[in-house]
């Protein structure tokens, strides 16, 4: 019994180390495969001297070097988890022999990693923030050094011990930042456990220079404010409360390697009894799970907005709608509980302000998608032709980001969204900005030299697609690219430039979108159709028209594509908003409108309904209407209003 | 074994050598090259001027002679040897280069052409590095940089004291005479005051009084009296839908005023309604100031920028001059010297040559940001005979704008986006004894490549006799000071 019990007690730590990392693995490469993809757009890396010389122009930047080489590999998500994970195990083996764990400890050295892990995948939309780039590694290889210099102090003697750390508060310090700065205040507390009459004096002296070296050292840069030297290489989004989820793991992993420094220091190894060895054991595996499961960003939509942008960007625009039915299906049941219960605790409850304080206490409970989500996928189906017929048959909404500060959706999605209805030289404006707060990256190149094919810019557009063509997996893309600039030809039988060359308005003037990408572009196709305005713009500019709710807009733009598409039936949600509409204004005139009977007995229907099911608040009775009407217009107009759109 | 290292030292030796191939076949016509250095003058002291060059081949070899040295470089991209380059300049009133590239075993030899060395130039330029973006900036420096070699250094960067939460925009560098013990910089935004140099002393003022309308923006040193002339302006930048200039940056007031740097004090120079005056220059003897002013009448009140915005096409500048005493500090009458508006053009950017002998200006189809306006080419007025013409022999198809004259006036050095359409490149041309210039070249690099993947724009270069010795965080120390208020004195007209 006792052999069989050794044996598993020997088999328990490499067997959850293993099951640790294919689980990363998972979570990683198959969970977050969009995620990766997405964040492997926003950094760059390129040959060549002055790209790596600007990377060390700044503190920590060899970390930031190795961090936007690695980086790269995540256009290939499994690949790029594979790299993490083995990143990620190296650290958990060195972590054990930096500060010499015992064996009934040696799950602990999970915590590292795991901290490290959630500080990237925690940051959620502050990925389109975070001002430096390769922070998907830079963590992990910014610690993994500094735990392999502390391992290097441990098994040194006292006086080149000290020479490490000197070194090291440095050296490291300019090569990995801050992390290295935590590893030399490790070195300094690990001094006590060594020998030698120096010991005290090495301590204090390796203490103080792994704060003072450092700080001597930043001084070197005029790439940071002398008061954030402390904060060299780390991917910090905002030192706030409410933004303790992106830097909480990291200040936690400082702390967590001082304490094992600090354990190591103090030489207490007693050997535990079975009962406290098992209870390490499920405390160290529980530790890991917590840390992750609190602090990995969990919201629906933003990974239903990664992998939409990536379909976008493979031009897979039946995935895009996909994308979003299918994210609202999985809230279908979750929904229905949710009304049910809310049903309940309504029932009887005849006091307004009680009854608009539950419904607003479960307003957010009901899933809704993003503005973002939304606009990608009328995009989408404009790219598709069917907008006119299907964009009321998805799920509409404005859920906002479950973030402290709401991330413009210009920053997130402007540069694609905007190049795809014509307006180029607001995609590329989005570009430059991204481009100018967080540093080039494929994503801007990319969408930066289409903008400037498409405005006819040509030189420009180059210029970027050479610099992406000193990448190591966006070559390909940048000399198909350069193929088309090359060949008039080519680029003239472009379906994707020959999408947007239609959309593009005929006349320039000043304007400016403050940031609000939607609000603009509403207001560019309800206002200022160009005078020769193609079939595909005047189709366009109808959504936009319906999207609006607003009445003359909607009747201007059905004229207009009436004009442009002779004797064509109108789409289905045109009939729609014009019968409402004309019943709404007392309009004879869409009597003379081809309107088909269904619409017309759906519209009866909708307003028997309304008779039986009168609407207190639009909040409250939103989803009782939506199952039985979400999938006309009469519902858009009604339900689906003053939403916020940032 | 033992010979082995000696071996790969030799050959390294050898690789270094490089040779002019004798039995090249000889091309009728000069090579591609990227910059285009060929038939240039350039300074008797400017740096290498390195370039790549862009013919087929494997292996390339360029030789720059004169009648007595010459020197001999290896590979697509030339990389000179500075000593040697400079060397060969010293005694040299030409130098002619030739080029060859060996294509399958066979070397070809092109063209020689030539590099006539003329007029010294001022070793420094200052420049502010700037992302040509729409709204947004992040990281901007002021940068200095030797002419005669590739050296540069920061002279002030906003990363010593922004944040994420509040910018700093930095901006006109600006020196007197050419010297950088006087100079002057500002700073918007955060922290934001007018940084002035004042014989090697740095300080920090605020040129905003309730009497003027901003703070000084465009700057003017007066050349032998303490005064600088600044324009003040409230400004607005919006976006083309999609007009090819993408940006179009507006005055919506602008006045012109002067800092008495001795008394503390800043007095009007002009501020008449309905004209938007801009861009100071002085003559160089100090006694009369050029400036650029448009005539547009508007509302004072909300809808003001609707109205600009909407007819910023209309919005033209003339230029103009106004006589001062500069030991009385008396202002005469403007005078209108060119009415571009009545040709349906706009003037800019004002700058005399340090011999008073000529103006030159940026001229372009409307307003006054001509940065952004890719119809925006140089003119020069001859101030002796009265006569005008666009530097034809300089000019691009693109944005040509920014000009400086070095301080012996023989050279000019500008911004123009000929290269790429979107990043401002300084070009530098020679002033001939006609009054027309060389053909203009850019910025010599020691990477002849680094122009086109750099992605920042050059801003605003100037020429300096000397390198500016504060550090950079000198000047962040006094940014962080609070800014010394000035005061307001009126104007005196004769």
């Amino acid at each position: 019994m006792h052999s069989y019990m050794s044996k598993i007690k020997r088999l328990v730590q490499p067997g959850a180390a293993a099951v640790a990392a294919v689980l990363v693995l998972i979570a990683l490469g198959g969970i977050s495969h969009d995620l990766l993809s997405r964040i492997e757009e926003r950094s760059l890396f390129i040959t060549g001297k002055d790209y790596f010389m600007d990377c060390l122009a700044h503190p920590a930047g060899l970390g930031s070097y190795i961090g936007r080489f690695l980086n790269q590999f995540l256009i290939f998500p499994w690949m790029g988890a594979l790299l993490a994970v083995i990143l990620l195990a190296a650290i958990f083996m060195t972590v054990r022999k930096a500060f010499d764990l015992p064996g009934h400890l040696s799950l602990l050295a999970l915590v590292p990693p795991a901290l490290l892990l959630a500080s990237d995948m925690g940051l959620g939309y502050g990925i389109f923030t975070i001002k430096s780039q390769g922070w998907f590694f830079m963590g992990m290889t910014g610690y993994l050094a500094s735990m392999l210099a502390v391992w290097a102090y441990r098994r040194s003697g006292l006086i080149a011990g000290a020479g490490i750390a000197l070194l090291w508060s440095s050296l490291g310090y300019m090569a990995f930042g801050s992390y290295a700065m935590v590893a030399t205040l490790c070195m300094g507390i690990m001094t006590i456990r060594k020998e030698g009459k120096l010991r005290l004096p090495v301590c204090s002296s390796v203490l103080g220079a792994a704060v003072l070296l450092p700080r001597i050292c930043s001084s070197l840069y005029i790439t940071i404010r002398p008061q954030d030297w402390f904060l060299a290489g780390i991917p910090a989004v905002n030192l706030t409360k409410e933004y303790f989820c992106c830097w909480g793991p990291v200040a936690i992993l400082m702390l967590v390697s001082l304490a094992a420094a600090g354990y190591h220091a103090s030489g207490w190894n007693k050997e535990p009894s079975e009962m406290t060895w098992w209870g390490i054991q499920a405390a160290s595996v529980i530790l890991p799970v917590a840390i992750l499961a609190g602090f990995w960003f969990k919201d629906a939509n933003f990974m239903a907005e990664m992998k939409m942008h990536n379909a976008i960007g493979r031009e897979d625009w039946k995935e895009v709608v996909r994308i979003q039915d299918s994210t609202a299906e999985r809230f279908r049941k979750s929904d229905e509980k949710v009304f049910a219960k809310r049903s309940a605790e309504l029932a009887g409850v005849n006091d307004n302000s009680r009854v608009n304080s539950i419904v607003k206490e479960y307003e957010n409970r009901f899933y809704s998608p993003s503005r973002l989500m939304v606009m990608y996928r009328n995009l989408a189906l404009c790219r598709l032709g069917t907008q006119l017929d299907q964009m009321y048959s998805h799920k509409d909404g404005g859920q906002k980001q479950r973030m402290p500060e709401l991330i413009p959706l210009s920053l997130q999605g402007g540069k694609e969204i905007y190049l795809n209805y014509g307006l180029y030289n607001y995609s590329y404006r989005w570009c430059m900005e991204d481009a100018v707060e967080y540093g080039w990256t494929p994503e801007t190149l990319k969408y930066g030299a289409m903008s400037q094919i498409a405005a006819g810019n040509l030189k420009a557009a180059e210029k970027m697609l050479s610099k992406l063509e000193k990448s190591m997996f966006n070559r390909k893309w940048a000399q198909q690219q350069k193929e088309l600039i090359e060949n008039p030809a080519k680029l003239q039988a472009s379906d994707f430039y020959a999408f947007i060359k239609q959309l593009e308005p005929e006349d320039s003037h000043l304007s400016n979108d403050v940031i609000s990408i939607e609000a603009y572009i509403m207001n560019s196709f309800t206002t200022e159709r160009p005078a020769g305005g193609t079939p595909l713009y005047d189709q366009v500019a109808l959504m936009w028209a319906m999207q609006s709710q607003n009445i003359p807009n909607f009747f201007d733009a059905l004229l207009n594509w009436m004009k442009s598409h002779h004797n064509q039936d109108i789409p289905l949600y045109a009939q729609e908003a014009a019968y409402l509409y004309g019943n709404l204004e007392g309009m004879e005139e869409v009597n003379m409108l081809k309107i088909d009977k269904g619409v017309k007995d759906r519209y009866a229907q909708f307003m028997q309904y309304v008779q039986q099911h009168p609407v207190r608040s639009e909040a409250e009775m939103r989803y009782q209407y939506g199952k039985s009407f979400g999938k006309t217009f009469y519902y858009y107009y009604y339900f689906i209003r003053n939403l916020e759109t940032y | 074994m033992k010979r082995t290292p000696y071996i790969i030292l030799l050959l390294l030796l050898a690789s270094c050598s490089a040779k002019v191939p004798g039995d090249a076949l000889q091309q009728d016509r000069q090579p591609a090259i990227w910059p285009d250095y060929t038939n240039l003058t350039i300074p008797s002291n400017i740096a290498p001027l390195n370039f790549r060059i862009d013919e087929p081949g494997k292996d390339f070899v360029t030789e720059f002679s004169t009648a007595s040295a010459s020197i001999t470089v290896s590979g697509r991209k030339t990389d000179i040897p500075e000593k040697k380059w400079h060397s060969l300049l010293a005694d040299a009133d030409r130098i002619e280069v030739s080029v060859y590239a060996k294509e399958n075993g066979r070397w070809n030899a092109y063209r020689t052409f030539t590099l006539e060395v003329s007029d010294p130039i001022d070793p420094y330029i200052s420049y502010r590095l700037i992302p040509p973006s729409f709204e947004q900036y992040e990281e901007l420096s002021i940068e200095q940089r030797s002419l005669e070699s590739f050296w540069k250094k920061t002279i002030y960067t906003n990363t010593l004291v922004q944040d994420d939460q509040n910018g700093q925009c930095i901006n006109c560098h600006h020196y007197r005479n050419y010297t950088t013990d006087n100079m002057q910089f500002h700073a918007r935004q955060y922290l934001g005051g007018t940084i002035l140099v004042r014989d090697g002393e740095v300080s920090k003022i605020n040129l905003k009084t309730d009497s003027t309308l901003s703070a000084g923006v465009y700057p003017a040193w007066h050349p032998t009296h303490d005064f600088i002339a600044y324009s003040v302006n409230q400004t607005k930048q919006s976006i083309q839908l999609t007009d090819p200039n993408r940006i179009e940056v507006q005055d919506m007031q602008s006045d012109l005023i002067l800092y008495n740097i001795r008394e503390n004090a800043v007095s009007i120079i002009e501020n008449q309604p309905d004209q938007f005056e801009c861009f100071p220059a002085w003559s160089p003897d100090g006694r009369t100031l050029y400036y650029v002013s448009a005539h547009f009448e508007a509302p004072a009140d909300d809808s003001r920028m609707g109205i600009l915005m909407d007819n910023y096409q209309e919005i033209r500048y003339d230029l103009y001059r106004k006589p001062f005493n500069p030991d009385t500090r008396t202002w005469g009458a403007s005078e209108m010297m060119i009415d571009a508006a009545s040709m349906g053009q706009s003037i800019t950017l004002p700058r005399v040559s340090p011999d008073g002998r000529y103006l030159m200006f940026t001229q372009g189809g409307h307003g006054i940001f001509h940065i952004w306006h890719r119809d925006a080419d140089l003119w020069m007025l001859d101030l002796q005979t009265d006569s005008v013409r666009p530097l034809t022999e300089i000019n691009s198809p693109d944005v040509d704008s920014y000009h400086s004259w070095s301080s012996n006036g023989k050279w000019i050095i500008f911004s123009t986006r000929r290269d790429d359409g979107a990043y401002t490149r300084p070009y530098l041309a020679h002033l001939q004894e006609d009054g027309t210039f060389s053909k203009p070249f850019a910025l010599p690099q020691r990477d002849p490549d680094f122009s086109q993947g750099f992605m920042y724009s050059y801003n605003i270069p100037e020429f300096m006799k000397e390198p500016v010795s504060i550090s950079p965080r000198e000047f962040a120390g006094a940014m962080m000071e609070a800014a010394s208020p000035v005061n307001y004195q009126n104007t005196v007209n004769e």
